[in-house]
């Protein structure tokens, strides 16, 4: 396949690359499991099968083989040669078909994958994308014009299987702007009428929110006890930091592994697609559940994900 | 010998806080649990991540609950279990690392030095003293936290932070020495420069540094 133009930023990420936080390297990774697992799924891949993962304007392909593709994630009007596809759903292409993205109507990043996968390289036991140092996925680093990728799936007749997720499962996943949390580890240190803003009042999502962090805005937040300088502590993705003028940052993918600011919240695991899909100017709300109801939630949604043969439908 | 507590960090990972007053001992015993956990992991153990007073440990909660109720309660318990003692016998490596100071590869040795009524060749000298311990890895790949600083090094971070520090540089904040592995932009106050590879990917072992091992300085002619 070839890339016909580059989009804004498109790499190729996996579930992420474990074991290295200690010397500073983060998991990286997708920044909608959801969405990852179920391209895989579709398409019949190894569930660890690296993705490409866009944002808006997404990458232009042009097919130089025969393939059998999928779209999750968001919707950014997909077409093949300027016909209207569906997303969550397989799609053949004959070489010499384009597929392009017209405009972003929902969510803020799309995944797109073949049949087999694409070959990538391998860092540290995971193909992600990791831009700081420039190791892993397509060089290292984002996709650019004439770029071209090398489809892994040899087979001289792709044997089609059309298969679609069903819009209720994809409902549960997305179509809500809550966003459950679990008390972090500086929560106790905000002032009650802080912590009751906190979780009431409805935070848009500044224009700064990438795969690092999303950025919040609202009224300014006080600690009861603030700290000159706290010292440096481990955080992870979800993390809701507090900084010293009082913003909220929710820590993504490509955050750094250690933070200096209190952790006043975190996202749990099983909303973290849904926010992986909201936007700049798009409001949400926290809502706190305990640790235990954490863990159930994040147990349903992997069972959602991954034991989903009753669910899909062959179309 | 100190205690911590335990709390989530995520739901599928659990911060070990000590109480928060850094010191050597209390840094001993974060290691003594991050290297018992690397040595005899439980299972759905994935890793630690050791800092000045906690530790974070992150774990496979799916596959830990195939065998127990509560994911979060089986690692407090195999962590509860974990003896300390250990600590009495870490010696991490010793690294000796040369610096050129001040001029280009320095540009505020002198005013940190001014601010602190030294002279910079006296600040060049109280921070090739110390042996520095490395505290944690955290902010890049390869990005050490040596501490402890000479009081008469001690700075706040930049109010500015540089757009662009030069791979290498070797900065002060706090009372915390550090060196940049990567060019990136940064708040640190910059005193010198180490052609010192911090960070190789392609090495087995990318990152040159580990949490407990040592730093000593030297001015480079």
């Amino acid at each position: 396949m070839k890339v016909l133009k580059p989009g804004i930023l498109s790499t190729i990420q996996d579930a992420g690359r474990y074991g290295y936080r200690a010397s500073g390297i983060g998991p990286g990774g997708v920044m909608d499991d959801f969405a990852f697992a179920v391209l895989n799924h579709l398409l019949g891949n190894d569930p660890q099968e690296a993705v490409i993962e866009m944002h808006f304007p997404a990458t232009e392909f042009l097919f130089e083989e025969e393939a059998v593709f999928a779209i999750t994630g968001g919707d950014f009007d997909a077409r093949l040669n300027d016909l209207s596809i569906q997303c969550w759903k397989t799609v053949h292409a004959n070489p010499g078909d384009i597929l392009r993205f017209n405009s972003m109507r929902k969510g803020y990043r799309v995944y797109f994958s073949v049949k087999g996968g694409f070959y990538s390289e391998n860092w540290l036991g995971s193909y992600s994308t990791d831009l700081k140092v420039q190791k892993g996925g397509y060089h290292g680093r984002a996709l650019k014009k004439e770029d071209v990728l090398t489809l892994k799936n040899k087979e001289p007749n792709i044997q089609f299987i059309k298969k679609e997720t069903p819009i209720s499962l994809l409902e549960k996943i997305y179509d809500s702007s809550v966003i459950h949390c679990i008390a972090g580890p500086e929560f106790d240190r905000l002032t009650s009428e802080s912590k009751a803003q906190l979780l009431s009042v409805p935070l848009t999502i500044d224009i700064q929110a990438n795969r690092m962090g999303y950025r919040l805005q609202q009224e300014t937040l006080f600690l009861s006890e603030p700290e000159e300088e706290m010292l440096s502590s481990a955080v992870c993705m979800g993390t809701v930091q507090l900084t010293p003028q009082g913003e909220l940052i929710i820590l993504m993918a490509d955050h750094q592994i250690t933070g200096g600011y209190p952790r006043v919240l975190t996202v749990i695991s099983a909303d973290l697609p849904k926010l992986a899909q909201h936007k700049p100017g798009e409001q949400i709300s926290f809502k706190l559940i305990t640790d235990t109801e954490a863990e159930e939630k994040y147990s349903s949604f992997y069972q959602m994900i991954h034991n989903r043969s009753a669910d899909e439908k062959t179309y | 010998m100190n205690t911590f507590t335990i709390k989530s960090l995520s739901d599928r990972s659990l911060l070990l806080q000590w109480n928060d007053i850094d010191s050597v001992g209390v840094h001993q015993e974060v290691m003594a649990v991050h290297q018992s956990l690397m040595e005899n992991p439980f299972p759905g153990f994935i890793e630690s991540v050791p800092t000045y007073t906690s530790i974070a440990v992150y774990y496979d909660a799916i596959k830990i609950r195939e065998s127990h109720d509560s994911a979060k309660e089986f690692v407090a318990e195999q962590i509860r279990k974990i003896s300390l003692t250990k600590s009495q016998n870490q010696v991490g490596s010793l690294f000796t690392i040369p610096v050129r100071y001040g001029g280009i590869d320095g540009p505020d040795l002198e005013d940190v030095a001014k601010k602190n009524g030294i002279t910079p060749e006296e600040l060049v000298r109280l921070h090739t003293a110390t042996e520095y311990r490395v505290y944690m890895i955290g902010f890049m790949p390869g990005f050490p936290y040596l501490g402890f600083t000479h009081e008469k090094l001690w700075t706040q971070r930049k109010s500015t932070p540089r757009l662009k520090v030069p791979a290498g540089s070797v900065g002060l904040a706090g009372n915390q020495t550090g060196i940049y592995p990567f060019s990136s932009p940064g708040g640190w106050q910059l005193i010198g420069r180490t052609t010192t590879c911090l960070f190789e990917p392609d090495r087995k072992k990318p990152c040159l540094l580990q949490t407990g091992d040592r730093v000593k300085f030297i001015a480079a002619i």
